[in-house]
């Protein structure tokens, strides 16, 4: 099987004046092509620290990380976002749609970084299938949260991402409209191939993927589908 | 706690400002920035005012000094009898003073100087002094063939107090400097410079003879008991018809004072203007801020803040920053005054030293906090209408429109017009100017909005990405872009205008400085100089062209109307008095065309009714018409004329041109003196021939076109300063704004960049889309000043100056290129660190 992201050994510590924190210690997993994996734990144990690392947005204090057959430490800022321009998709808890663009021109922008020219129809395309086609030169002000998410979604798969980030993807909706935009991303997910790493408190969520990891105090365990049913019995 | 203690105002305002204080934590740079704006304006006010006021003062303490006498009586012709007879009565003391143009002639230096003589008799001043180097010089000049000679002028010859001075045939000791005159401003003696000589040796220069141009006068300084200015005006009728004009100590100095008023009203109108710009980008940033802090009000709302508590807190908020401003506008102000005199020191006839205004400071810090604290409240009364329910919501209703927030615009506008009533003291001024003002900002407003329309429009179609997002991103809320374009956009159009109009002024001479133009012009030559002096022209390699014969004449009657009866009319007195030096040609020249009527080139000598040509201005100015007769006094022989045909004259041409003109076959035998016209190569040579014609002919008066326009290009360079000091108000009011609207909207740019940044955005993107944005800024603001500079331009050429309104675009193009690369700079320098935004950032959900 084709390994899409590999970590070994990472470890990250945040040094603050006179104190240090470690926030991930000596943390390993590989993710393979068309995979699924949620990361569940409590707020602030490191779930966002540890997909920053993952998508390159961060650097880890030691360990390596490799990341679609590269080794992240040894690119350069620049070559780490054409990485990620090409290959990763985004979505935020809270969104993240730029202001002053229209969905669509939200939609097409990691196209237009890549400089491709027939971004438009492709968008058009992604917004009929989360249902805004025609609301496409809305502004985000003019959307509500859900159908913002969903604009976001649009524009994590436009440049068909070979895996996807999500931190919390529902984290800011209600259940109807958090049910809506599960059923998108994994549908989507299913579509393109796309191997997902989510991060999510939402235990339904966290079912619907191949793989679970916990991550507690900095120290994150996989679990298999039995332990997470025992433990969600527990809870 | 009972409820009475809960809803004191004491609590209710110890409570605000601590929350305010607590609120303002990392905003306060914000804060700073926006009062240094509106400070800007503030300062600009308080320096004009005191600027005024020290000037108002200035004249009162000089009032006499101004004029030197208590009445001065002038004429332009040797005083009749009956004229003497008039002003005999006149009491006290009487000193005569005759003025006229010569050649200066410094013989150690062996050059000569187009000069304005004045020569003085016993006692003139009779108040203030002339300031002089030696000190005592002005008390003893008189008591010999001593000239008192202006200080540029020594400095352009290279001659100093002790040497020589010749005028006409009578030498001078150089026996003083000229270093000051009291009520004559410096740059008078940049255009001609003047020497004092006692009015016993005027006779011995030889320079008085028949058809020279000589002013008279006698000064008068009368015991205090005589009231000058009533004796004026029972004998004003008497006055007008021995054609002589007066000037008193209170005209004089009303005049100057409603200039210097003027002046002043139109400066602290703009910069009441700046102030209100800059004060609409404040209440901008208001109203973002308020909208920004809308759930903190709705919690704060829901925890059982009243509103007037929760308003408290943003007014003291507002009350600070605008304390603040006027606190530094004062201060700065202060400062500015300091500089100003020096600015219009060369055209103001007294010397002063800026001094502390009280009153006009406190009225200057009034108006601005006033106007600031309205326009930054105005944004605030919102607050008011934020309900508790809104915590509970996630998306936020727009504010609905609010009678309140229009009545604080009205007021700001309201306050605005008395402040400009008040400032020219005429209703129908201060509207006039404030019209003007508001036109202007208009038509920029309008321009910017266009632009704005046009540049998104554009960056639609297939613009790059980069640019795209430029575009986007320069018309962000909280950019305030339009009202950047407006200011920065008015500082370019003071500049353009500026410099437009001094292109167009000097373009009037332009013709002198293309090659083969007449640029030298020799004039007062008698009938039996004229051969001699021709022959020394060609002698020294200039070839004289357009010898014209010049007659002098005066109006005696029009169509039978005495010129008495004609001065109580509303024709403009200068034209009846003025002496008319025209000329008689059989043919017209190619400067001038016939555009009604027709021409006749010959008479016979003893035609009764002369036919003439006047020039179409003049014509209005007399408000005469073809038929109409003019009987003229030719040196004291009357001569009856009847306008046949007008002229339209290209006056910048450099052929000799009239307002009247003469048919051949008349005016040959009446005195007469003649003019010729030349190309020089260079001064060299005009210095030469100068001398060469002086040498023999000391009555003849030679000018170099070249050099007089240099001068006046220079004289124009120091009336320019009050503009530009004003267009670089306007422009540092606008970075400075411009400078806040960025801080105004950092965290999201911050956002942005690390979002696009995930995406997978190169710094370098990043950067140019920034960069993309102040540029445009720059572009269109300079686009949004140009436009209405050229309307300006436009206007100025065709209905004051009369030419072609653009001889120069380069000049727009200067100040058009000058804003863009400062924006630019300012873009770059403050972005630099957000492009470094580590891309983790949006990840954490902080934007
Ligand atoms: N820049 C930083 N400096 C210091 N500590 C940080 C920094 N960023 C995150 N942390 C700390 O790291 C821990 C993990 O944060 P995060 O990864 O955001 O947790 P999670 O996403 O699981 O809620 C938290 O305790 C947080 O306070
Ligand atoms: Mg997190």
């Amino acid at each position: 099987m084709n390994e899409i992201l590999r970590v070994a050994q990472v470890a990250k510590r945040y040094e603050s004046v006179g104190r240090s924190v470690d926030v991930l210690r000596d943390t390993s997993f590989t993710l393979y092509a068309g995979e699924s994996a949620a990361i569940v734990g409590p707020s602030g144990s490191g779930k966002t620290t540890l997909l920053g690392l993952c998508a390159g947005l961060d650097t880890p204090t030691s360990g390596s990380l490799t990341l679609l057959g590269a080794d992240l430490a040894a690119m350069s800022e620049g070559e780490r976002a054409a990485l990620r321009n090409r290959k990763v998709g985004f979505i935020f808890q809270s969104f993240h749609l730029m202001p002053s663009l229209t969905a669509l021109e939200n939609v097409t922008l990691p196209l237009e970084l890549l400089g491709r020219g027939n971004a438009e129809q492709a968008a058009i395309t992604l917004l009929d299938q989360v249902g805004l086609a025609d609301r496409r030169h809305h502004y985000p002000a003019q959307l509500s949260g859900g159908e913002q998410q969903r604009v976001a979604i649009a524009r994590a798969f436009i440049n068909q991402p070979e895996i996807l980030f999500a931190d919390e993807p529902t984290g800011n909706l209600d259940l109807e409209t958090s049910e809506r935009i599960t059923d998108l991303l994994f549908t989507l997910n299913r579509e393109q191939g796309t191997t997902l790493l989510l991060i999510t408190h939402d235990l339904e969520l966290a079912k619907k993927t191949g793989r679970l990891f916990r991550i507690n105090h900095g120290q994150l365990m996989e679990e298999t589908n039995q332990q997470a049913q025992i433990a969600e019995v527990a809870l | 706690m009972t409820e009475g203690e809960r809803t004191g105002w004491v609590h209710d305002i110890r409570w605000a400002s601590r929350l305010a204080w607590r609120d303002s934590r990392g905003a306060k740079g914000k804060g700073f920035l926006y009062a240094l704006s509106m400070a800007l304006g503030i300062a600009t006010l308080v320096a004009l005012g005191s600027f005024g006021a020290d000037m108002r003062q200035a004249l009162a303490g000089q009032t006499k000094n101004l004029l030197g006498a208590d009445l001065v009586v002038y004429s332009r012709q040797p005083f009749s009898e009956t004229a003497q007879k008039l002003l005999t009565p006149l009491p006290g003391r009487r000193a005569e003073t005759k003025r006229f143009g010569t050649m200066a002639h410094f013989p150690k230096t062996d050059q000569a100087v187009l000069s304005r003589i004045r020569a003085m008799g016993d006692g003139f001043p009779f108040y203030g002094e002339i300031l002089t180097e030696p000190a005592d010089a002005a008390a003893t000049y008189q008591q010999g063939p001593r000239a008192l000679v202006d200080a540029v002028l020594l400095e352009r010859v290279g001659a100093q107090v002790g040497e020589e001075i010749r005028l006409g045939q009578q030498t001078f000791t150089i026996h003083g400097k000229i270093l000051e005159t009291p009520g004559v401003p410096p740059a008078a003696s940049v255009m001609g410079p003047r020497v004092y000589i006692s009015l016993d040796y005027v006779a011995a220069t030889g320079l008085l003879q028949q058809g020279s141009r000589v002013f008279y006068s006698y000064a008068y300084q009368f015991p205090d008991s005589f009231d000058g200015d009533a004796w004026v005006e029972t004998n004003k009728k008497d006055l007008r018809t021995e054609r002589l004009s007066w000037s008193t100590v209170n005209e004089q100095r009303q005049q100057i004072g409603d200039d210097m008023d003027n002046l002043t009203a139109f400066l602290s109108l703009t910069a009441l203007l700046t102030l209100l710009l800059g004060g609409l980008g404040v209440a901008g940033a208001v109203h973002y801020h308020v909208q920004q802090k809308t759930r903190q009000i709705g919690v704060l709302r829901c925890l059982g803040a009243t509103v007037r508590q929760v308003v408290i807190v943003y007014m003291i908020q507002v009350m600070t920053m605008t304390l603040f401003a006027v606190v530094v506008g004062v201060a700065v102000g202060l400062g500015l005054q300091l500089f100003l005199p020096a600015l219009i020191r060369e055209f103001f006839p007294v010397a002063f030293e800026p001094s502390f205004q009280g009153y006009e400071v406190l009225l200057a810090a009034g108006w601005g906090f006033l106007l600031s604290f309205l326009l930054a409240l105005a944004p605030l009364v919102a607050v008011r209408r934020v309900s508790p329910l809104v915590s509970f919501r996630a998306f936020l209703n727009p504010p609905k429109a609010d009678w309140l927030q229009y009545a604080c615009y009205g007021a700001v506008i309201l306050i605005w017009l008395v402040f400009a009533v008040m400032r020219t003291g005429s209703f129908q001024i201060g509207g006039l100017f404030l019209l003007g003002l508001i036109a202007a900002v208009g038509i920029l407003y309008l321009t910017a909005r266009l632009l704005a329309v046009a540049a998104r429009r554009v960056s639609k179609m297939g613009l790059p990405f980069t640019w795209r997002h430029g575009v986007a991103s320069l018309f962000r809320p909280q950019n305030q872009t339009l009202i950047l374009m407006v200011i920065l956009g008015m500082g370019i159009f003071l500049i353009a205008v500026l410099g437009g109009a001094r292109t167009m002024l000097i373009g009037q001479f332009s013709d002198v400085r293309q090659r083969e133009k007449p640029n030298f012009i020799a004039w007062d030559i008698q009938v039996d100089q004229l051969d001699s002096v021709l022959a020394i022209s060609r002698e020294m390699g200039v070839e004289p062209q357009n010898i014209t014969p010049i007659v002098p004449m005066r109006i005696e009657a029009i169509n039978g109307k005495s010129i008495g009866d004609l001065l109580a009319t509303d024709i403009p007195h200068w034209a009846l008095r003025r002496e008319y030096r025209s000329s008689y040609r059989a043919e017209l020249g190619d400067s001038e065309k016939v555009i009604e009527g027709e021409f006749t080139g010959q008479v016979a000598a003893d035609i009764e009714v002369v036919p003439i040509s006047l020039e179409q201005d003049i014509a209005a100015d007399l408000q005469v018409a073809l038929g109409d007769r003019l009987t003229l006094d030719v040196m004291g022989i009357p001569l009856e004329t009847e306008i046949t045909s007008i002229r339209d004259v290209e006056w910048q041409s450099m052929a000799p041109n009239f307002f009247i003109i003469f048919p051949a076959g008349i005016l040959e035998a009446a005195p007469q003196m003649f003019m010729f016209n030349g190309r020089t190569q260079s001064a060299e040579q005009v210095a030469d021939l100068q001398r060469a014609i002086i040498k023999n002919n000391p009555n003849v008066m030679c000018v170099d076109l070249t050099q007089m326009v240099k001068t006046f290009d220079g004289i124009l360079d120091k009336a320019a300063t009050m503009v530009q000091f004003l267009a670089g108000l306007c422009m540092l009011t606008g970075l400075v704004l411009l400078g806040s609207a960025l801080w105004n909207s950092r965290y999201q740019r911050m956002g942005e960049h690390a979002l696009l940044r995930t995406l997978g955005a190169q710094t370098r993107q990043v950067a140019w889309i920034t960069l993309t944005e102040y540029l445009l800024l720059g572009l269109l603001a300079s686009l949004t000043g140009v436009v209405l500079a050229v309307i300006a331009n436009w206007a100025l050429g065709l209905f004051l100056f009369k030419v072609d309104p653009f001889p120069q675009p380069l000049v727009f193009l200067v100040p058009c290129l000058t804003l863009p690369p400062l924006t630019l700079l300012l873009g770059y320098l403050s972005h630099r660190d957000l492009w470094r935004t580590p891309a983790i950032f949006v990840l954490r959900g902080e934007n």
